[in-house]
C-alpha cells in the first residue's frame, strides 16, 4: 500500500480519466497559470486512512464539452449545459476512484462522499496552499485537480 | 419479452447516459425506470415490476449499499438482480456488497459494451435461477 499519493500518479489517473471517459485529452501544464471565467468546482470528501478532498477544476467551455461527450449529445445541445456541472461531479467520481485505489490500495477500507458542484466567475491561485495540485491543458485551457488532506492517519478499521 | 429496468443515481448525468446506452442497446427493452436515490428506488419497486436494477452506491437521502440491504431481506425483491455502477473500488467494500447480493460490480469510468454485456450477463443468470 502507497501512503504517499505523488502527482504523477494523480496526474497519470485524471490524464487516463478525462481522455478515456469524455474525450478530454490533456497536456502537462508548463506554467503556473490561472484558471479564470466562467468555472466548474466538483469537490468529493474521502474517508480513508487518510481522510480529505478532491477538487476538480475546469473551464465552463470544457465542463460543457465533457457533458456533450459523456452524453453523445452536440456541445450545443441544452442538455450538455444543463449537465456541465453533474459532467465535472461525475468526472471527479471517476477520477476518485483509481486515484484512492493507488494512494491507499486496494485492500484498504476507504468511501467515497456525494460530489457537491459550483460555478463562479473568477480566478484562482494556482498554488493551493496546503493541497497537492496537478494542472493539465486540453484545447488550451487549464483543468486543475488538487488533494487536501484534513485528518491524519488513523484506524480505518474505524472506517464504514 | 421486454425487460424494465430502474436506474438508480443522483447524477442527471449518469441517468441519461445509462437510458441512452440502453436505448442503442440489442435488448428487448421495456420502461427504463429512474430514481435519485434508494429511497425513491423503493417506491418504484413497490409499484413496478422491475427485471434488474443498475444502482449506484454514493448517494443522499439513502445509499446504494442501504436499498440493497433493505432489498436483500424482503421475499421478493431479494429476487431482483441488482447490478451495482460505481466509483468504489476498496476491496472490503466491495466484498461487503457481494455479500448483500449483488450480482455484478461496474466500475466507473465504464463503457456501453460493459455495461450492456454486464446486463446481458445479469438477465441470463436470472433465467437460469428461474428454471432451476
Amino acid at each position: 500500500m502507497s501512503q504517499t499519493l505523488r502527482p504523477a500518479l494523480l496526474a497519470g489517473v485524471t490524464r487516463s480519466v478525462l481522455g478515456d471517459a469524455a474525450f478530454l485529452f490533456c497536456d502537462d501544464a508548463e506554467d503556473a497559470g490561472k484558471l479564470s471565467g466562467k468555472l466548474a468546482e466538483a469537490t468529493i470528501a474521502f474517508d480513508a486512512p487518510s481522510s480529505g478532498r478532491l477538487s476538480l477544476r475546469l473551464p465552463w467551455p470544457l465542463a460543457i464539452e465533457a457533458a456533450a461527450n459523456l452524453l453523445g449529445c452536440e456541445r450545443d445541445d441544452p442538455d450538455a449545459d444543463e449537465n456541465a456541472l453533474p459532467a465535472a461531479a461525475e468526472l471527479l467520481n471517476m477520477i476518485s476512484g483509481p486515484a484512492l485505489e493507488a494512494w491507499f490500495g486496494a485492500s484498504a477500507k476507504w468511501s467515497l462522499g456525494v460530489p457537491s458542484t459550483r460555478a463562479y466567475e473568477g480566478s484562482l491561485p494556482t498554488q493551493a496552499p496546503t493541497g497537492q495540485l496537478v494542472g493539465f491543458v486540453v484545447d488550451g485551457a487549464r483543468i486543475e485537480l488538487e488533494v487536501i488532506e484534513t485528518g491524519a492517519a488513523d484506524d480505518p478499521r474505524t472506517h464504514r | 419479452m421486454s425487460y424494465s429496468i430502474l436506474v438508480v443515481d443522483d447524477s442527471p448525468l449518469i441517468r441519461k447516459m445509462m437510458k441512452r446506452t440502453l436505448g442503442l442497446s440489442t435488448l428487448d427493452l421495456g420502461t427504463v425506470h429512474e430514481a435519485t436515490n434508494g429511497r425513491e428506488a423503493l417506491a418504484v419497486l413497490e409499484k413496478e415490476w422491475i427485471d434488474v436494477v443498475l444502482a449506484d452506491i454514493h448517494m443522499p437521502v439513502m445509499t446504494g449499499s442501504e436499498l440493497i440491504e433493505l432489498m436483500s431481506r424482503d421475499e421478493l425483491l431479494g429476487k431482483i438482480p441488482v447490478v451495482v455502477i460505481s466509483a468504489e473500488r476498496s476491496e472490503p467494500a466491495i466484498e461487503r456488497l457481494k455479500q448483500l447480493g449483488i450480482c455484478a460490480h461496474l466500475m466507473k469510468p465504464f463503457t456501453p459494451e460493459q455495461v450492456l454485456e454486464t446486463i446481458n450477463h445479469v438477465l441470463e443468470q436470472a433465467a437460469v435461477r428461474s428454471h432451476a
